[in-house]
């Protein structure tokens, strides 16, 4: 490729991709993410899918070659989360006419089912077999079907990649420059709280055979739907999902600049947590090129890169359970030690061998398949294949809700009307 | 009299144990255990704390007789779990405080007093005072007798037939690979579900009247 046509994109990062295998992952995202949200939109709805699908594929062509991977999938989680909002409380007012859930879709259980309590309802469906949440077996099941992919796909890298709540807390942590409270990485308890919520609310809903999560601690609840205000306990619950709301997704986050709703409050997030391992992808740290600086540590938003006991020799982090793999440790390494990899092959390329074979052999043929087993390395990359997979989750949000609102913003300006009915 | 104890027990005591799950694992995996005898021990005080709950029951229950209508009232039995859930509920804070924060005056003090095994038995007893619908029917049965020993070995049979579901306890010890996370975790959540219990299953529950 000529020298001008390289300088049209942006620069190749140390961890980013060659113009060949960036261009190719973008291609086939873009022909999935064509699929799902441009190919069936018309009017206005299909002016928005076009919208969104650039912003997608550019954001996932800059995070490929720059390889800054925490600052474009930020983007890309942010707006995941903006996006949902305004779609979700536009449909329940076209719906229903209010947020709030009245006995009927309760007693019908006729409410979309949130992921977040999966970890919750677990403890009690194994035991009575029954699901303490008001959905129908519908929502519940497509929801999990989604969720169970992406576990296996991702693992914790939901919680940085594909949770429409997250990007909330991961916005806000990093609107500050500097943290106005600090949380060191030592910080055991804050890292394993998550643990004591997901274990307190399972057993609270196993005692009560109600979501006891959703009654009283979601921090959500109040950009989601909610329970009827009409009693001095609904008045209580309100106040409990405010209070959560502005103190663990707003000001904590903004204040520690660590994602504290994810870290420390969210079940879902320590559930994931515990099947994370079920994934193929791992974050890896080089321990050549590793100087045990203890920046990237101090850098991860969820403390999890926990340090171990000083011994003489340098401190390699150590990557814990509870690592949503948003890639923030890896823009922050000074030596770029930090990278996704396979959970079966430490650190060795797929072509390695067939590359080292080829390397004294000269011709054209053997320079071209020396170009072609090197961008394969890099597609079949675990880095490669983990944001694509990333990527590949958080669009099937925004294809259903994010199109939506980006719509009914096109339609606020033709009619000056958010809502569509 | 002792079979039927003893059969409902075994048919009804998944929900006894259900009903105690939210005070009982917390509290066993947040204590240092050290092996399997231990762990028995503490598990064993803790079925020792529920005996006597349960025969204490079954023998006023039983003795009352006709009186004891006024125990299955349900507002009085409103009253009476949610006194039995303030109590264990301060008492998981306290012990969950004590294990978090050992620097704190409070937690120095209550640690002068506190011993594992008898934690474990106060502990027994409030969840044997649980009225969960095992207990209720089981309570039921025994007011007719008017015999009050009839009552303390109905119950005693129903006890036997229920601690069949705490069976997986004793193997806590077998996590000790993680125990020393597992514990963190639970001493953490001992705090936040005694919180959970004192407000909303007490206080609040007992003012249900009020809070509507």
């Amino acid at each position: 490729m000529s020298a001008k046509v390289r300088a049209f994109f942006p620069a190749r990062g140390a961890l980013g991709f060659s113009l060949p295998a960036s261009f190719l992952l973008t291609l086939s995202l873009g022909i999935w993410c064509y699929m799902f949200i441009v190919a069936r939109s018309t009017g206005t709805a299909r002016i928005a899918a076009w919208i969104v699908f650039s912003g997608i594929m550019s954001l996932f062509f800059l995070l490929l070659r720059t390889g800054q991977v925490s600052k474009y999938r930020r983007v890309f989680f942010v707006a995941i989360a903006l996006l949902f909002f305004p779609e979700f409380i536009a449909q329940l007012l076209e719906t229903r006419g209010t947020m709030m859930l009245g006995a009927g879709e309760i007693l019908n259980n006729d409410t979309p089912y949130c992921h977040i309590v999966t970890g919750v309802v677990f403890l009690p469906w194994l035991v009575t077999g029954k699901v303490v949440f008001p959905a129908g077996t519908g929502a519940i099941a497509s929801m999990l079907i989604i969720w169970g992919t992406a576990t296996l796909a991702i693992g914790r890298g939901w919680c940085s990649w594909a949770c429409f709540y997250g990007g909330w807390d991961d916005g806000m942590s990093r609107l500050a420059r500097k943290s106005r409270l600090k949380i060191g990485p030592a910080n055991k308890k804050i890292r394993y709280f998550g643990f004591a919520m997901l274990a307190f609310v399972a057993l609270a809903s196993l005692g009560t055979l109600a979501s006891v999560y959703c009654d009283w601690l979601c921090p959500f609840k109040i950009v989601t739907e909610f329970g009827a205000v009409d009693s001095l306990r609904s008045y209580a619950a309100f106040l409990m999902f405010v209070l959560l709301f502005f103190g663990l997704v707003i000001v904590l986050p903004f204040l520690t600049r660590k994602r504290f709703q994810c870290m420390s409050f969210c079940p879902m997030g320590a559930f994931q947590s515990l099947l994370g391992k079920l994934n193929l992808y791992r974050l890896r740290i080089d321990k050549d090129k590793c100087i045990g600086c203890r920046i990237c540590s101090e850098a991860c938003p969820t403390l999890s890169l926990s340090l171990p006991e000083e011994s003489g020799g340098k401190r390699i982090p150590i990557v814990t359970s509870t690592c949503t793999r948003c890639g923030e440790c890896m823009t922050a390494c000074p030596n770029n030690a930090i990278s996704f990899g396979y959970v079966f092959c430490r650190g060795k390329s797929l072509f390695g061998g067939w590359r080292e074979r080829l390397e004294g052999r000269k011709g054209a043929a053997a320079a071209a398949l020396r170009r072609i087993t090197g961008t394969l390395d890099e597609l079949l990359s675990a880095h490669a294949l983990f944001v694509y997979s990333g990527f590949f989750i958080g669009m099937a949000f925004l294809s259903a809700f994010g199109t939506g609102t980006v719509n009914r913003l096109i339609r606020l300006v033709i009619n000056g009307s958010f809502l569509l009915r | 009299m002792i079979q039927e104890g003893l059969l409902l027990g075994l048919s009804t005591g998944s929900f006894c144990a259900i009903s105690c799950a939210p005070v009982a694992i917390p509290f066993v995996f947040s204590e240092k255990i050290e092996g399997w005898k231990q762990n028995a021990g503490l598990v064993g005080l803790m079925m020792l704390g529920r005996l006597v709950a349960y025969i204490g029951v079954g023998f006023l229950v039983g003795a009352l007789g006709g009186y004891a209508v006024r125990y299955l009232d349900p507002e009085i039995q409103r009253r009476l779990l949610a006194v039995s859930n303030t109590l264990v509920g301060a008492l998981m804070i306290a012990s969950g405080l004590m294990h978090n924060f050992p620097g704190l005056k409070f937690c120095r003090k209550f640690k002068a007093v506190y011993r594992a095994g008898w934690g474990s038995f106060l502990y027994g007893v409030f969840t044997g005072l649980n009225i969960c619908p095992p207990f209720f029917l089981a309570a039921s049965r025994v007011f007719g007798k008017g015999d009050g020993l009839s009552g303390m070995l109905y119950f005693a049979m129903f006890f036997v037939g229920t601690s069949v579901y705490f069976i997986p306890l004793l193997g806590i010890h077998l996590f000790k690979d993680r125990l020393e996370t597992i514990r963190m975790v639970a001493r953490l959540s001992l705090i936040l579900l005694g919180a959970y219990f004192l407000l909303f299953q007490g206080i609040f529950f007992g003012a249900a009247g009020r809070f509507k």
